[in-house]
């Protein structure tokens, strides 16, 4: 089988996702040409080499509608040749877009191309696609609760604590503030630029690396109004034996709202020599898998085992690991089922400091993987993620 | 004097000299007009003609030739419809459902006025009729209602009510009044829109309805009007109001949580109003017969139809009251003991004008229980101050047995004591005419032994009723060995008078429904002490659709009540000379009390602990005491097949010896007194609809896993080889 490398892996840095955010006035087609500008010019690329583009995309209606990547690459003036595709895969999404790049290049039916993704989550909002599980029919046999009831019922049923959660909370905070204070992330951001060149913004703007326990105690519950009105109640169908949902989770200890872009440069030796390009990393497996959908966060560890196994390697192997921090309790879970340490995982700090923008995140947790395995002179990551419908997805990464 | 030539004689057709035809359902040979076979068959006919002279017509007025206007679909067809279809037959009988819509869609749209009168009760297809016409005429008279009741039986309209109840009051309007399968009279009917003008009589209706078709000759359903909207928005619109989306997202959680999935059809409504919504008229007819048709053919529907129209119709008819007796009337009733029951029992009977005489052993103890009926009355919305000043008049609260002179019924709720019991029937008594009835409500002191301290026992009976008497729905009348018929009748006509269900059972140890639900509330504190988490056997019981779970009925009751209860029943088997058996519930309830203090709710908590201000949590003693290693695993289906199947094997032992006659009377006790399950149809229907052989089947695997008290008894197991189910 043909191998897969990573050539570069690029993101914007990550605006706050509401209106007075810096990338508000963006739209999703010009964080999308910034990355795909910069990767040209970073790589002195031929567009033309590249053959198709996939990229991620949590709300794929509106100005984000039908098939941003395309659409992006027509309007950046891009080569005619490179075709485009947008991919749904929920949280899920960029990964997944990566994944099928390498799995192309792996089958040996295409040489280059670049998976990603773009979420503007401040214009968009979340729920502008609707959805099918909105249709009462459809809602009634599916036992579908609230992505952050699922997340505190995840806590509830592993006895994790709001103490826990607010602990690991702060800790994605400092280790997300020293990341940016020490450049760790200056090797991949890409400014976001005006059609003048000017800078919207040039580095991450969620954080609040100064963040103490005590601010994070005094945060009430995100999810308890879900729970009161009806989906503590309907997890039972599945969940019988639990009593009461301990609502943990708070904008504290969740990820962020946030606004951004990221884009994989993804190909076989062949294509890199052609285009002088230097491997960084090989994809060495993928997965994803499918979990219990009313908890729906639980996916990261099978879809991880999955990958493993395809790769005949242990957790042991793994030298460090990016599982998204959709919530809390899920990164304590994997933590707890795999035995990780915390000097393992999300080192950098994760998506409860820097947020999460939903069809985005997946290529930008692989880029900051390969980077900070280059940093710290390590072999092999895991690049991991929830999603909605019980979804897991995991990529194993190995230097070259 | 009809001008037209029909086959079929279920309609008649009368046109007048202005060219209005009346087209009047008159079905041969029945006291009120059903939706069957001949119906549709007319139906279709008439509209075809109409429809072929619609030129002549000026409009058409729709009325009845009954005392009632109609009287909605055939029931007992629906209960004998397969319940599964070869493929061919189900699209056969799709058509069918979809084509039954058809004639009234033509009569809605022929492009002349057409106003329905309503002379009687218009429920279900009745009133699906009605919304087909333009405008709807009752008779503001005693026995008008219109409405869609068919949820209360596990069903749905399907004659286009579904569709034309969306259009007409939008989505969340349409959910409340369909799926709750509410009814209105006359005026609150007028009011919520149901109907659009009330008649004085039946002379009015016919002339309002005449002068609107003249003065209307383009009338229309809105629904068919040029860019019609739903009232309120529909699902797909591009913009949708806040308390839409509410509905839309919060909506189907509360039909599944408040339902536990177990009632099929408000999901089905619920789902179908959305879905008719979306589309024209012509498609959400057909949705809503796919919607139709799967509750047609659901289980539960049978099992509604069955206990909740044939049986409790059977049941209020007197199935079980003795043949041969005239019905009687109480004129003054004592009332013994004025606690909570009788207060209750106090303010339902003065409420149906009946003379009370309310003794306690103090004036101030029955002065009290008299004041009960004010708080009652007050919150009771149909009794308004006049109506309460009446009822409040009728009660006289003593401490005299000397009033009770006079009284020709006594209904004694004293404590669940024999003494006690037995001093006040003596005292009663002897202030008593011979011919008095003598009803003691108890939930399990066997009727017979009471009756020894009566010198009048065939006078003697047993009336058990639930707590609190003015709401529960039924009373358990119980038959001493020497109770005679006449007592029973008298008895029997009195649970009526009160608006109960009376069910006639004969003395036994717990009756039938004590002993029914004894035997969930042992299997539950069987659980307990196997450790399994009781948070599980609650939500069981919950998702089994009882309404309260084993453990928290207890902790209602009180544990120290059930500790009593169980104390007494060992003091007096040991009374007897017996060896006194320690069970499951005496274990748990004896560990409860004594062990650990934990004697109820009221008492600060039992197998709860109940923060203030928050959700009741299980007390952590639970687990520390019974599954201090870990709580016991054993599948979900397991628990919830041990809560209903140790009710169900309970109630067959209890016909099997002959204290139970009735299987309507079991059903209906069952679900109404004691909470089963209502979709089950009742403890006998349960195991018709599991199927008997299968039943039989899980009643040996439980019994092996669990223990003999699963074997089925021999009554079951005769039954099951003849395939004779309980009816």
């Amino acid at each position: 089988m043909t191998e897969a490398f990573i050539y570069d892996a690029i993101r914007t840095p990550r605006g706050k996702g509401k209106p007075g955010g810096s990338l508000y006035e963006v739209k999703s087609v010009d964080l999308v040409k910034n990355l795909l500008d910069a990767m040209v010019e970073r790589n002195n690329l031929d567009q033309s080499q590249v053959e198709d583009v996939i990229l991620g995309c949590g709300e794929p209606v509106n100005e984000q509608g039908q098939n941003i990547a395309k659409t992006a690459l027509v309007y950046a003036d891009w080569s005619e040749k490179t075709v485009g595709a947008q991919m749904y895969r929920y949280c899920a999404a960029a990964l997944d877009a990566c994944n099928t790049v390498a799995m192309k290049v792996m089958s040996g039916q295409e040489d280059l191309g670049m998976g990603g993704g773009v979420e503007s989550m401040s214009r968009l909002g979340m729920g502008a696609g609707g959805a099918a599980v909105a249709d009462a029919w459809t809602a009634m046999q599916s036992y579908a609760i609230n992505q952050g009831v699922a997340a505190d019922l995840m806590a509830t049923v592993d006895g994790t604590t709001r103490e826990d959660c607010d602990r690991y909370a702060r800790m994605s905070q400092q280790r997300a503030g020293e990341a940016m204070a020490n450049g760790y992330f200056d090797k991949s951001v890409v400014p976001v630029k005006d059609f003048n060149g000017v800078t919207i913004l040039g580095q991450d703007e969620f954080p609040r690396p100064s963040t103490t326990m005590e601010n994070l105690t005094k945060l009430n519950s995100s999810f308890q109004m879900f729970g009161d009105f009806g989906h503590d109640e309907l997890l039972k169908f599945k969940y019988p034996e639990i009593q009461n949902v301990d609502h943990v989770h708070t904008p504290g200890n969740s990820s962020g709202i946030v606004d951004g872009a990221s884009l994989v440069l993804i190909g076989n030796e062949k294509a890199g020599k052609e285009n002088n390009l230097t491997p960084r990393a090989r994809i060495v497996s993928c997965a994803v898998t499918g979990s219990e959908p009313t908890i729906m966060l639980a996916g990261p560890a099978p879809a991880t085992e999955k990958a493993l196994a395809k790769a005949g390697l242990t957790i042991d192997d793994i030298d460090l690991f990016e599982l998204n921090e959709a919530f809390a309790a899920v990164v304590l879970r994997y933590q707890r089922i795999f035995n990780i340490p915390d000097e393992k995982i999300n080192v950098n700090g994760g998506a409860i400091a820097l947020g999460h923008p939903i069809g985005a995140t997946g290529g930008m947790i692989l880029g900051t993987l390969v980077d900070e395995l280059e940093r710290r002179k390590l072999k092999r990551g895991v690049a991991t993620l929830c999603a909605a419908g019980g979804i897991g997805i995991a990529t194993v990464v190995e230097l070259v | 004097m009809s001008e037209y030539n029909l086959k079929s004689d279920y309609i008649r057709l009368e046109k007048d000299s202005d060219g209005i035809v009346e087209m009047i359902f008159d079905q041969p040979g029945q006291k009120v007009n059903v939706m069957g076979d001949e119906y549709l068959e007319a139906v279709n006919e008439v509209v075809g003609v109409l429809e072929a002279d619609k030129e002549n017509i000026t409009g058409i007025y729709v009325r009845s030739g009954k005392d009632s206007f109609f009287g909605g679909g055939d029931l007992t067809a629906l209960l004998e419809m397969p319940m599964e279809m070869k493929e061919d037959e189900l699209n056969e009988n799709y058509l069918q459902i979809l084509n039954s819509k058809k004639p009234l869609r033509i009569l809605e749209t022929m492009g002349v006025p057409v106003v329905a009168g309503i002379n009687g009760a218009a429920l279900g297809g009745g009133y699906e009729i009605c919304l087909a016409c333009h405008h709807r005429i009752a008779i503001n008279k005693p026995g008008v209602v219109v409405g869609l009741p068919e949820a209360q039986l596990g069903l749905m309209p399907g004659a286009g009510g579904v569709v034309r109840m969306t259009r007409k009051f939008g989505l969340q309007d349409a959910i409340t009044y369909v799926s709750q399968g509410k009814q209105f009279k006359p005026e609150p009917a007028l009011e919520k829109g149901f109907i659009d003008a009330l008649a004085k009589d039946e002379d009015d209706m016919h002339a309002q309805a005449k002068a609107w078709i003249k003065a209307n000759p383009e009338a229309k359903n809105p629904w068919d009007e040029p860019g019609f909207k739903i009232p309120g928005g529909a699902p797909n619109d591009k913009e949708i109001d806040q308390g839409l989306m509410g509905l839309l997202f919060f909506g189907p959680v509360n039909v599944l949580t408040s339902t536990k999935g177990v009632f099929p059809a408000p999901k089905a409504i619920f789902a179908c109003i959305n879905d008719v919504a979306k589309v024209d008229f012509d498609t959400a007819e057909k949705i809503e017969s796919r919607y139709f048709q799967q509750l047609m053919m659901s289980q539960v529907a049978k099992n509604m139809i069955r206990t909740f129209f044939f049986q409790l119709n059977a049941l209020e008819n007197g199935a079980s009251r003795p043949d041969g007796i005239e019905k009687t009337e109480v004129k003054k009733l004592g009332i013994l003991g004025a606690g909570q029951m009788g207060a209750g029992i106090a303010y339902m009977a003065a409420k149906e004008g009946i003379e009370v005489v309310l003794k306690d052993i103090s004036l101030e103890n029955a002065e009290k229980g008299k004041a009960y009926s004010e708080t009652a009355g007050a919150k009771d919305r149909r009794v308004d101050d006049d109506k309460l000043k009446e009822i409040l008049s009728l009660i006289t609260p003593t401490a005299d047995a000397a009033d009770l002179k006079g009284c020709d019924f006594i209904i004694e709720a004293v404590f669940e004591d024999r003494n006690v019991k037995a001093t006040v029937t003596k005292e009663a008594e002897a202030e008593l005419d011979d011919s008095a009835i003598f009803a003691s409500n108890t939930s399990a002191l066997p009727i017979t032994e009471l009756a020894e301290a009566s010198a009048r026992p065939a006078n003697f009976i047993g009336m058990h009723f639930f707590s609190p008497a003015e709401k529960m729905p039924l009373v358990e009348i119980i038959c001493g060995k020497e109770t005679s018929d006449e007592t029973l009748a008298k008895c029997f006509d009195l649970g009526i008078k009160l608006g109960k269900k009376p069910i006639v059972v004969n003395d036994a140890p717990g009756f039938f429904t004590t002993r029914v639900i004894g035997a969930t509330i042992s299997e539950g504190a069987i659980m307990v002490l196997e450790g399994i988490n009781p948070v599980l056997i609650d939500n069981a019981a919950a998702f089994n659709g009882s309404p309260v779970g084993p453990l928290t009925a207890i902790d209602e009751i009180g544990q120290d009540t059930a500790y009593k209860g169980a104390q007494q029943q060992k003091a007096d088997a040991e009374a007897k000379g017996e060896v006194f058996e320690a069970n499951a519930p005496f274990t748990l309830m004896t560990r409860m009390v004594e062990e650990f203090d934990r004697k109820g709710k009221v008492h600060g908590g039992g197998y709860y602990d109940y923060p203030e201000g928050g959700k009741k949590t299980i007390w952590p003693g639970m687990k520390e005491h019974f599954a201090p290693d870990g709580y016991s695993e054993i599948p979900l289906q397991d628990v919830k097949d041990r809560l209903v199947f140790s009710q169900c094997i309970e109630a067959v032992k209890a016909m099997e010896e002959g204290v139970i006659e009735s299987v309507g009377d079991g059903n209906i006790g069952s679900i109404m007194g004691i909470g089963f399950p209502p979709q089950t149809g009742g403890v006998y229907q349960c195991i018709n609809a599991y199927g008997l052989k299968a039943f039989v089947e899980r009643c040996k695997e439980l019994a092996e896993k669990y223990g003999e008290r699963f074997d089925p008894p021999q009554l079951l197991i005769d039954r099951a080889e003849k395939d004779e189910i309980f009816v």
